[in-house]
């Protein structure tokens, strides 16, 4: 074997960081198989962005800094002068910090009953959290790619699903519709629909027959405008259901239980 | 109760919709920055407002994940930054070389076996590890992995080239590559038996 003329230094680094590209990714490539040093600091160099990566969890604002931030805002609002030499105070709660923190207390508000040991995996949401992970990673393919609501319902509607499928606008809320595809949810056709939310987060939705009480017991409940949310979570994931005549919706993400469950609140709100 | 003018909803509701989405990334940073959730959330907290007082003067279109850790920096270093002792560049210098010698030795691709997951035995070594390293490297650093910036964004954030920023990266990156060695000997991460 010839021995490389030269190592490649920090053209190395700019192979990690994806600064390659064409021709000159192809010789840095060519130059990698038969130099043993340069392949040993190509490892060395992933080795340290990895221990200086985002480790689990710091990939979102948490929570309570979110709301916190909502507050400072509002206070910097409310006691700056106007233009017009007034002062005045914030109209309502801002969007986003409903969805990330400002629902934690009307969750908890509401909470009707908590089972530390509920919550475990069932076929259904093994079937949605297994939808949102594909999803997630972009391996769940959308058989329609829109963000118009009125386009997905028609196209549930020729589906044959055999139920109607009310497809949600969270605009107002941040997240914004991707697409949608048939998919299921234990043994039951559903109609699956996921968005994008603020900071690149996710929210897949899933609409499918079934009983509420076919759940097993969750890890908690709460009641909003006369309805009973249902969470379930597994690792990161949280997974929150409520029942629409014979219909169930389930939202997953990993936005945290309580923002998923502020969503879940918005969604249900018009029907009821 | 007043109303908010129409204009003022709107400054706000475009300034949300640009520097919330990147409040997580800041955050990050700020943690790694001051090794303290609490000093964390203030340092973002500070920041968040010292940007959204200045948001007029920030240029629609131009870069607002720099701009915000321009602003970032700005307020660590005026009020959060721990008191400094100075690194010695022979002590960069001698890590350098530690990491060339390694290199050297390292005849196989195997000579690398780290975790595939990050282990928190090794967090606050990392964190000991950017300790050595002097300040601009260590900002490289922190701009480019922790903060997930482009070397652009880094370069506008640390008002130096393009150029400077890799540069400084890639001495750093060796640098903690060759502070973390011992450890990773000791977890068997890597052949012992190699030299650094």
């Amino acid at each position: 074997m010839n021995a490389p003329r030269a190592h490649l230094g920090e053209r190395l680094q700019d192979l990690v960081d994806g600064r390659l590209s064409g021709a000159e990714l192809a010789q840095a490539r060519e130059h990698l198989e038969g130099c043993a040093r340069c392949r040993a600091e190509v490892a060395a160099l992933q080795q340290v962005r990895r221990a200086l990566a985002p480790r689990p969890g710091e990939d979102r604002l948490p929570d309570d800094l979110a709301a916190r931030l909502a507050r400072a805002l509002d206070d910097e609002v409310a006691h700056a002068p106007q233009a017009t030499g007034t002062r005045r105070r914030p109209r309502a709660i801002r969007r986003w910090a409903l969805a990330a923190g400002v629902a934690a207390a009307i969750a908890a508000s509401l909470l009707l009953w908590y089972a530390p040991g509920g919550g475990r995996a069932d076929p259904w949401t093994a079937s949605v959290v297994r939808d949102f992970t594909a999803y997630r990673s972009a391996r769940l393919p959308l058989a329609l790619r829109s963000d118009d609501p009125a386009a997905l319902e028609r196209f549930f509607a020729e589906q044959s699903l055999g139920f109607h499928t009310r497809v949600f606008d969270l605009a107002m809320m941040d997240y914004r519709i991707e697409g949608g595809e048939v998919s299921r949810v234990g043994d039951r056709p559903s109609a699956l629909y996921v968005y994008r939310g603020p900071g690149d987060t996710r929210l897949l939705c899933e609409m499918f027959r079934g009983r509420i009480d076919e759940l097993p017991p969750a890890a908690h409940i709460a009641r909003h405008n006369g309805i009973d949310f249902r969470v379930y979570r597994q690792g990161t994931l949280t997974a929150v259901y409520w029942p629409e005549g014979d219909i169930i919706c389930v939202l997953v993400s990993d936005i945290g239980s309580d923002a998923v469950l502020a969503l879940a609140f918005a969604k249900a709100a018009p029907a009821t | 109760m007043k109303q908010a003018s129409p204009d003022a909803d709107d400054r706000r509701r475009r300034f949300e919709a640009e520097a919330l989405p990147l409040m997580s990334a800041l955050h990050r940073t700020a943690l790694r920055l001051t090794r303290d959730a609490q000093q964390a959330g203030d340092l973002v907290q500070d920041t968040w407002l010292r940007a959204y007082r200045a948001y007029d003067q920030f240029a629609a279109g131009t870069n607002c994940r720099a701009w915000l850790f321009t602003i970032l920096y700005s307020v660590f270093n005026t009020g959060y930054r721990r008191a400094q002792r100075e690194v010695e560049a022979l002590r960069m210098e001698a890590m350098e070389a530690a990491y060339e010698r390694w290199l050297d030795d390292s005849g196989v691709p195997s000579a690398v076996q780290m975790p595939d997951e990050p282990i928190d035995a090794m967090d606050v070594r990392v964190e000991h590890a950017l300790d050595e390293l002097p300040e601009a490297f260590r900002t490289a650093v922190m701009l480019v992995d922790v903060g997930e910036l482009s070397y652009e964004e880094a370069a506008a954030v640390m008002n130096c080239a393009v150029g400077t920023v890799r540069s400084r990266l890639f001495r750093a990156r060796k640098c903690l590559f060759a502070a973390l060695l011992p450890y990773a000997r000791e977890a068997g991460f890597v052949d012992a038996g190699r030299s650094a």
